[in-house]
């Protein structure tokens, strides 16, 4: 089993930007890994938090 | 008179809008390149390459930004817990 990740390969994971092969590769560690799952699980909804409706914040961004 | 129990729904609804706002309190603090960022990345669901021609701004430093926005969002939210 690969050893614990870096929180940048973590974050990585949960923003779907690491390549095929470092995905699997952590997922097959996440499933041996209570620290590294519950750390998985914060990031997913740290993040879900940003994803959910702001309209005053969105608002800030004007898009072309 | 006594006050109305609110429903367990009621709960659930105002313990998210709590969240929320915290949450936009958390963003509004934030230095705002990283709120940017993090908006364009997950708010808006731009792809890194998207955010990068929008801004004018490299994809390496706008990972970096998200990266150290989202350490930053958290450590925020769990000094106001």
């Amino acid at each position: 089993m690969m050893s614990c990740p870096t929180d940048d390969v973590l974050r990585r994971f949960a923003d779907v930007t690491l390549s095929a092969e470092q995905t699997e590769r952590l997922a097959a560690h996440l499933a041996h890994c209570e620290r590294c799952r519950a750390e998985d699980a914060r990031l997913r909804i740290l993040i879900g938090d940003v994803k959910a409706p702001f309209p005053e914040q969105v608002g800030l961004i004007s898009l072309p | 008179m006594s006050a109305a129990i609110p429903s367990p729904t009621q709960i659930d609804r105002l313990l998210v809008e709590e969240r929320q706002r915290r949450v936009r309190d958390a963003l509004s603090r934030l230095p705002a390149s990283m709120r940017e960022a993090l908006l364009l990345r997950y708010a808006e669901g731009l792809a890194y390459d998207e955010m990068a021609a929008v801004l004018g701004t490299g994809e390496s430093t706008l990972r970096s930004r998200v990266h150290h926005g989202l350490r930053l969002l958290r450590s925020l939210l769990e000094k106001t817990q």
